[in-house]
């Protein structure tokens, strides 16, 4: 295998930054060929590689120089899961996808699955972090990600979003928690319902719940040196 | 239309025998046969014809979703899969039975209303749909493997995010009671459909879609999704008034209806076992979690995943065990606890997702088996299997292993009962008692005519001949005592609901014969319809409903229950649907149904009755529990109303349903009344 084979999507594009952001035919013909040639070692999703879960380490060092280190305001709130609890039967998928972008869909919900290959038909919740240092708000080209005032959450303007996918690329968890909509080009993500979560409401086991704080949540990924 | 509502708008055809792939504009079809199991009545009639036999390529598998799968109704992610079914004995006619799961979800995200798989690939193919794109594929690397192997590959390979929906062995053998796995976690459980798949050479149809189902009113669905909840499940940590008393949801409680499990606790299920670590799960946008995951602490055994079938079948004695097991499993279980539920357990546990046989069926089959082996038609020297062991692991294993791959006395299982029993009845081996296996298999599958299964549910809770999924009535055989069980479970409901429901208050006791009760069954039927159509999970639309009815108040219940489902289906088409326009709909695709067992040859035998060994059981208190004279004044009654004559519909009752050419078919054929 070369060394360009050995790309994943989501390295390259870390690489490659802000060069093919503001081109969407491009780096979605980009995606295309890299998941095709990966797929004789491993699955690569529609939305990056599936690799190790959870966080995958701070990611800054790999970053181009010219990016700026950005500092934003805690997130007010964050989802959690329960693992044990939540069952994976997907009630906050479909909420999410039927309240936020009004239509049934697995892809345009902010709300995300992962599965443990452990188990046969094993799969749970994983939501938006709100990270302290947000990866996908850092890299954005156009600054459509931004931080709500109100709710504290990273949240896309969708007049702005380009659909570079750049967001989706650097999100340093699996799956990535930014949502691509493809008919529209645009990115969406988790805004936490302006602070009343939609997905909350409907889990029917209590898996998944809405932690507050006023002065602000410390969680998702932070870069090396701490909040 | 201008916006398109509820359906994907394409249903694909496949020609294996030719590699030909065509696409047919969905509303060619719908919405006038609605979806699940009337889009299926109608594809079946177009694309089977009477004579070709169900394991032949002229046979076609048809896998149908409805108008609500995908759109996030709770509930609803159910697809339909049928075919001439090769389990029917001794003819073969069409079945429908569903399965849960994102399978079918991603059918409709990948734009396909239904698959239609016809003709027999010359080697082992696998169908690849990715959003649209078909491709039919090799597989002479996965030929042989276990589902589970397969599903574990294919994703791999193609999408971690794609479903597969596969056979294992049993279903390359062409073992009757194998099954179509759909992810590992469910089944096209009853039908036999996995020997149909094999027959086509198809190991598997993996689908990737990332498209989505447009709905008129989201808000009413989530709306609706909230009141469900409302009444299925209480959550960690909630606490809600129900009927004057205050229930805290725990983390041990539940999270739905059925799956009072102990989500996140360590259990000891006996004490060969260890201890089992239980957490629940789901099929994709269900409230009420039949599915459990376990893992062995110790690691003795493989960590895995029960489905509701398995679950409600092999791990929950107190549930369901006794319906799908029949009587002398359960009782013997309960009784022996040595013998007892642990070890069908890790059978079920281990064996169903690798060997590819239904649990449920497979039940259904062993009570009878079982049976004959208490009368010595069958021993350990004419079967070799290990009879006194029956119920443990060591058994189950090799009962399995037999069935899936054919060997010695599974050959003759894998023939399907009805034909296995026969097989039985006319060798020598099997000792002078072998004619027993008539009465035991009429015991179970007391129905006479083309289909095995229905106790007096048959009116009361089927919908009337080639129904897989009055599943209480399919499994519970005759035992009158687990007939009582069930029935007082299923009419539990106060009588304000039954008259609500059925037009009576009287039909929820198993004694009563009088004449509303026919008027009752139809109804029945036009719910159930829907519930298949729309479509919704199987065990919901009696779980659910009838478990549940006393979480909430029964206001919300008439409003918001699965007969409420045109609450759901106006959200999702934003028309607002009647309660007298569905019946009418319903009433059509019965009959549409009806035309496929006409044509099939349903009427050439016995009808809609009971083997006479049925009408002569008496339950426990002595009384007759179906009367022979009662229920032919009530069948009488129901074809009254059906406006069937002998029980098929006339031909001005057809082209009054607007089913004109099927009409012109069957008169041609010489199977309409005079």
């Amino acid at each position: 295998m070369t060394e360009e084979e050995k790309y994943t999507k989501r390295e390259f594009l870390k690489k490659a930054g802000l060069l093919v952001g503001g081109v969407t035919v491009a780096s979605s013909a980009v995606l295309t060929g890299c998941a095709g040639s990966e797929g004789a070692t491993g699955p690569v999703g529609p939305q990056g590689p599936q690799g190790e879960k959870g966080e995958k380490g701070d990611t800054g060092s790999s970053a181009p120089a010219f990016v700026m280190p950005v500092k934003v305001p805690l997130s007010k709130g964050v989802l959690v899961v329960d693992k044990e609890l939540c069952s994976g039967c997907m009630n906050c998928v479909f909420t999410c996808s039927l309240k936020n972008a009004g239509i049934g869909s697995y892809e345009l919900s902010r709300m995300h699955m992962a599965a443990d290959s452990k188990y046969v038909f094993d799969a749970y919740a994983e939501p938006c972090q709100q990270c302290v240092d947000p990866e996908c708000l850092r890299y954005c080209p156009t600054g459509a990600l931004h931080v709500d005032e109100i709710t504290g959450a990273r949240v896309v303007n969708e007049n702005l979003c380009i659909g570079c996918q750049t967001c989706i690329a650097h999100c340093p968890f699996t799956p990535s928690r930014v949502s691509f909509n493809k008919t529209t080009h645009k990115a969406t993500k988790c805004t936490l319902c302006d602070g009343d979560p939609a997905c909350v409401k409907a889990c029917p086991t209590g898996a998944l719940r809405y932690y507050t704080n006023p002065e602000g949540v410390v969680s998702g990924h932070i870069l090396q040196g701490g909040v | 239309m201008a916006e398109q509502y509820g359906y994907a708008g394409k249903i694909l055809k496949v020609d294996l025998s030719t590699g030909q792939i065509t696409e047919i504009p969905s509303s060619n079809y719908l919405p006038k046969y609605f979806g699940g199991r009337g889009l299926a009545a109608r594809l079946y009639w177009d694309e089977v014809s009477p004579e070709v036999g169900p394991l032949e390529p002229g046979n076609a598998l048809i896998f149908t979703t409805g108008p609500l799968t995908g759109t996030g109704a709770a509930m609803r992610a159910i697809g339909q899969c049928s075919g001439k079914s090769p389990q029917y004995y001794p003819k073969n006619t069409i079945h429908t039975n569903s399965a849960s799961g994102g399978w079918t979800l991603q059918m409709k995200y990948a734009g396909y209303d239904a698959f239609i798989i016809k003709g027999k690939a010359e080697k082992p193919v696998y169908l690849w749909v990715n959003d649209g794109k078909v491709e039919i594929k090799d597989a002479g690397f996965i030929w042989g493997r276990t589902t589970r192997q397969t599903m574990f590959m294919m994703k791999e390979l193609h999408d971690e995010k794609a479903q597969v929906a596969c056979i294992g062995p049993a279903g390359e053998n062409l073992v009757i009671p194998s099954v179509i796995n759909v992810d590992c976690n469910t089944a096209f459980g009853q039908g036999g459909f996995g020997a149909v798949m094999g027959s086509k050479n198809l190991k598997a149809i993996v689908v990737r879609g990332t498209g989505s189902i447009k709905v008129a009113n989201p808000a009413k669905i989530l709306e609706l999704n909230e009141a469900m909840r409302q009444i299925t499940s209480i959550k960690h940590g909630e606490s809600r008034v129900v009927n004057g008393e205050e229930i805290i949801g725990s983390r041990n409680s539940k999270g739905g209806s059925l799956a009072s499990y102990g989500a996140g606790t360590e259990t000891n299920t006996s004490e060969k076992l260890g201890k089992v670590r239980l957490r629940g799960a789901a099929c994709p946008g269900c409230l009420s979690h039949c599915s459990v995951r376990q893992e062995y602490v110790d690691g003795s055994l493989p960590t895995g995943s029960a489905s509701c079938v398995d679950n409600s079948g092999w791990l929950r004695p107190e549930l369901m065990t006794g319906h799908y097991m029949g009587k002398t499993n359960w009782e013997w279980s309960m009784n022996n606890d040595a013998l007892g539920i642990e070890n069908f357990y890790i059978g079920a546990l281990t064996l169903a997702p690798i060997s590819n046989i239904s649990p449920a069926t497979s039940s259904l089959i062993l009570d009878v088996w079982y049976d004959a082996y208490n009368r010595g038609i069958l021993t350990e020297e004419n079967t070799g299997l290990p009879w006194s062991k029956f119920g443990s692991s060591e058994f189950l294993q090799k009962l399995q292993s037999m069935l899936a791959y054919r060997e010695g006395f599974g050959d003759v299982m894998a023939m399907g009962l009805g034909a296995a029993v026969k097989y039985i009845m006319e060798h020598e081996e099997f000792g002078p008692d072998r004619g027993d296996m008539e009465f035991l298999y009429q015991k179970s599958c007391p129905k006479a005519g083309v289909f095995g299964g229905l106790y007096r549910h048959s009116l009361v809770k089927g919908y009337g001949p080639g129904s897989s999924m009055s599943l209480a009535s399919l499994y519970s055989g005759v035992d009158t005592k687990m007939g009582k069980e069930i029935h007082g479970e299923v009419f539990r409901l106060p009588k304000e609901l039954l008259t609500y429901f059925y037009d009576s208050d009287k039909v929820g006791d198993l004694s009563y014969w009088g004449d509303d009760l026919a008027k009752a069954v139809v109804y029945h039927q036009y719910y159930a319809q829907w519930a298949d159509c729309a479509p919704m999970c199987a065990f919901q639309t009696y779980t659910t409903t009838f478990h549940d009815f006393s979480v909430g108040n029964t206001s919300d219940f008439m409003k918001y229950s699965n007969f409420g489902i045109a609450e759901y289906l106006n959200a999702v088409f934003g028309e607002e649907t009647t309660i007298e326009e569905l019946h009418a709909r319903d009433e059509m695709l019965l009959n549409m149904s009806r035309a496929n067992l006409i044509r099939d040859g349903y009427l050439d035998g016995p009808v809609d009755t009971f083997h006479d060994c049925i009408y002569d059981e008496v339950d426990i208190d002595g009384i007759n529990v179906i009367p022979k004279d009662k229920y032919e004044k009530c069948l009488a009654q129901y074809y009254d109303i059906m406006g069937w004559v002998d029980g098929a519909p006339t031909k001005a009752k057809l082209e009054e349903l607007d089913l004109k050419d099927v009409a012109d078919e069957l008169e041609a054929l010489g199977k309409l009344p005079a």
